[in-house]
């Protein structure tokens, strides 16, 4: 009996009103959260610093003349009616869904094709994923320079090629369609080794079980992919479309080496026009609305990407 | 002068009054001689120490002072080139200069991030194309002002500048760079090609095409080759046949473009007939510029119109073929050579101003203009620079530019309007559009550049 009053009277010390509880609590709370800001401030301060601040202040400074050599005069919506009257946009919104759709496709279609041999062939495989790779460590001047080597009417790779095949030689970069679809297979050859190791490692994620399972069962090779691979690929396959659609629709390097959008502005992109707005012209009033504007084409192309590609949607269907 | 003195301080004590005379005499007219002697050689000594003091004011006033100059390169050399031609300089005031190499191709996006900062290139070297649009965003210092050029002391040497330089650099009654460099093209040809083909050198664009088909009739020759693209800044090079017309692509009072106007539209149309009818012109993006001065340096090109800082570079490569150059052909008789203008300019926040107009002037001065321009093939805009060095063909330059600079307006919007000409050149060019067309869209473009 003593020891259980004992111990009642050291559970009332320890025991704390409601107001007390309330204020430890909210300390407790306090405490813990501090902690967590500050493992997130390293990250959060440039993000603020160099993200969110420079993307409010372009979407300010679209509606504004000047502001970056000179102060900023508010003139309404006048930056975006005249980049709206320019054909050049049009052209190079053009340009870039089809310079993005083809790259994303040709360059998905490739490095799956290649992560499903080396996800099959494994033996001697580091030389092929390095051989894949190493194209993204060339700076973009040195691909614009290999590309226009390649590309050159007198001694480039595909002339010579064609030459020899008994065809007439084709002035690659001063045809358009031609020109874009150089851009999109440089852009490819940089991005093959990055994708490849991506989808090889996603394969590599999903379980043996599964496919064993299904070959016991009878299932083929491309009803395996279809039905196994494909399926447990999505998630991927969407962060994947998603980042591709980031990536690609901000071509600009190998415009600028390769093309500076010409010939008559048949490869000029949206951070072509941008760049000339906001560097050759110093107008950059209308350089951040079409900055502006690429940046709404991109959420709404990856809100899109969401829904298409989303659990949700799928189940439905 | 020691002498002299004690000549005269010496006492008259032994001798006849004759002798004493004669003495007299003769030390009066050394004394005669000796004060003028001495009052020459202490003026020029106490000269001589005013120069120093004066140079050591100036030393004084800039020592330690250190300016940044910043410059797209006409050559690799450059560097090397200015460090040695500044030397002079900084001995003379103290003052430092910081070169920076500002590559062509990033040169507007460069210069803006740098004016936008709190310390920007102290001085500078800008285009016609791009100086006004600078200047009205209040990022260079006004140079026509009484405290820099319109300065008494700086009367003569204004009066030196080729006049029409200062004026078509001014834009509503200011001028932010001082013009030091024209730009323009010659039209270089491969003597021995063309006597192999029975050619003549060509005055006038009819004779050109006539004589590029006679030289493409051997192999793997084409007639004339010049940058088409907007990228290789074609309008740069098409600007003399506009203005051998008597046109321009905007209006004297620089508020409306004339894309649209005969002149344009008929020398367009005849730099586009040697591509799309004579055919004696690589297609558009076959060969870019370097490319096209390649396959002249090779034997393959007839004509090559470019700028005359080919000039030392063909001599130095000794070229196996004899060749020459002449003033770009025209429609007519008139054959100019004349497209923009470079400038020296000081930024409006330089924290030296007085510093920068010093090493402004020096860059603008025969010390260095002669050297510069002369290493490089570029005419002078004063008249008491020479480039020549003695060199019959850069003084042929040098004499026709002197004769009268007519050359591209500035504008703050000159750079959208010469990108706008350069597209329309190459949708004629590449037969996507005729010349026309092409010029009736640069017409409507151009003038809602001028409206925005």
């Amino acid at each position: 009996m003593e020891a259980a009053g004992a111990r009642e009277e050291t559970w009332d010390q320890l025991s704390l009103s409601e107001v007390e509880y309330r204020r430890a609590g909210a300390r407790y709370r306090r405490r813990r959260s501090v902690r967590g800001y500050l493992f997130i401030l390293p990250y959060f301060v440039p993000f603020l610093a160099f993200l969110f601040i420079p993307a409010f202040w372009s979407i300010w400074l679209s509606f504004n003349q000047g502001g970056i050599l000179d102060e900023a005069r508010f003139v309404g919506f006048d930056n975006w009616r005249t980049i709206s009257e320019e054909s050049e946009l049009t052209q190079s919104i053009r340009n870039t869904a089809v310079y993005a759709v083809e790259a994303i496709f040709l360059v998905f279609v490739l490095a799956l094709f290649l992560a499903l041999l080396l996800n099959r062939y494994r033996k001697g495989s580091n030389v092929f994923k390095l051989a894949l790779y190493v194209p993204l460590l060339a700076p973009a001047v040195l691909v614009g320079l290999i590309w226009q080597f390649l590309t050159n009417f007198d001694f480039g790779l595909v002339n010579l090629a064609l030459d020899a095949l008994g065809f007439d030689r084709l002035n690659i970069l001063g045809s358009g369609t031609l020109a874009l679809l150089t851009i999109v297979l440089a852009e490819v050859w940089r991005g093959l080794g990055f994708w490849t190791l991506y989808f090889l490692a996603s394969l590599q994620s999903i379980p043996d079980e599964l496919n064993d399972a299904a070959r016991v069962d009878g299932a083929r090779g491309f009803l395996r992919f279809r039905r196994i691979t494909l399926p447990l690929l999505k998630p991927m396959l969407l962060f994947a479309v998603v980042i591709a659609i980031i990536a690609n629709f901000q071509v600009f390097d190998t415009v600028y080496v390769l093309t500076q959008g010409g010939p008559v502005e048949s490869t000029s992109t949206l951070v072509w026009y941008v760049w000339k707005r906001l560097f050759q012209f110093q107008e950059t009033g209308q350089g951040y609305a079409a900055a502006v504007l690429l940046l709404l084409i991109v959420l709404v192309l990856t809100a899109v990407s969401f829904w298409f590609l989303s659990e949700r949607r799928t189940r439905k269907a | 002068m020691e002498d002299s003195t004690h000549g005269s301080e010496a006492p008259v004590t032994e001798g006849t009054a004759g002798q004493d005379r004669r003495q007299f005499l003769k030390k009066a007219a050394a004394v005669g001689l000796a004060l003028p002697t001495a009052g020459v050689l202490i003026g020029s000594a106490s000269a001589g120490t005013n120069r120093m003091v004066i140079r050591d004011r100036a030393r004084s006033q800039f020592e330690g002072v250190e300016l940044s100059f910043a410059k797209a390169p006409f050559g690799t050399d450059e560097k090397d080139v200015i460090a040695k031609l500044l030397k002079p300089f900084t001995a003379k005031t103290g003052i430092k200069v910081k070169h920076t190499i500002v590559p062509w191709n990033v040169e507007q996006a460069a210069y803006a991030s740098n004016y936008a900062g709190p310390n920007p290139y102290d001085v500078s070297y800008q285009t016609s194309t791009d100086l006004t649009n600078l200047g009205t965003k209040g990022v260079l210092e006004v140079l026509n002002s009484p405290k820099w050029l319109n300065a008494p002391a700086f009367k003569s040497t204004k009066a030196k500048f080729i006049p029409n330089t200062l004026k078509k650099s001014t834009y509503q009654g200011k001028l932010w760079g001082l013009p030091c460099i024209i730009g323009g093209t010659v039209m270089y040809y491969n003597a021995d090609l063309l006597s192999k083909a029975g050619a003549k050198v060509p005055t006038t664009m009819t004779e050109l095409a006539a004589a590029c088909l006679k030289v493409t009739d051997a192999p793997n020759v084409w007639g004339f080759n010049t940058p088409m693209t907007d990228k290789d800044f074609t309008w740069y090079f098409h600007y003399c046949y506009i203005h051998n017309l008597g046109a321009d692509i905007i209006s004297k009072d620089g508020k409306k473009v004339t894309f649209n106007s005969p002149g344009v539209i008929g020398a367009t149309q005849a730099a586009v007939d040697l591509i799309l009818k004579h055919k004696v012109q690589p297609p558009v993006g076959q060969y870019d510029r370097e490319a096209g001065v390649a396959l002249f340096k090779g034997g393959r090109l007839a004509f090559l119109q470019d700028e005359p800082l080919r000039l030392n570079v063909f001599r130095e490569e000794k070229l196996p073929f004899k060749w020459n150059f002449v003033n770009p052909v025209g429609l007519g008789s008139k054959r100019t050579i004349f497209s923009t203008t470079g400038h020296w300019v000081m930024a409006s926040k330089t924290k030296n101003p007085d510093a920068a107009w010093q090493l402004v002037k020096y860059l603008s001065s025969p010390a260095f203009a002669n050297e510069f321009g002369a290493h490089y093939g570029w005419a002078p805009v004063r008249s008491d620079v020479n480039t020549s060095k003695g060199d019959a063909q850069v003084a042929r330059i040098n004499r026709y530019v002197l004769k009268g600079w007519d050359g591209l307006p500035t504008h703050p919007k000159m750079a959208q309007l010469t990108s706008v000409y350069g597209q329309a050149i190459e949708a004629a060019a590449t037969g996507k559009k005729t010349v026309k067309a092409a010029m009736a869209k640069a017409q409507a473009d151009g003038t809602r550049i001028l409206k925005s």
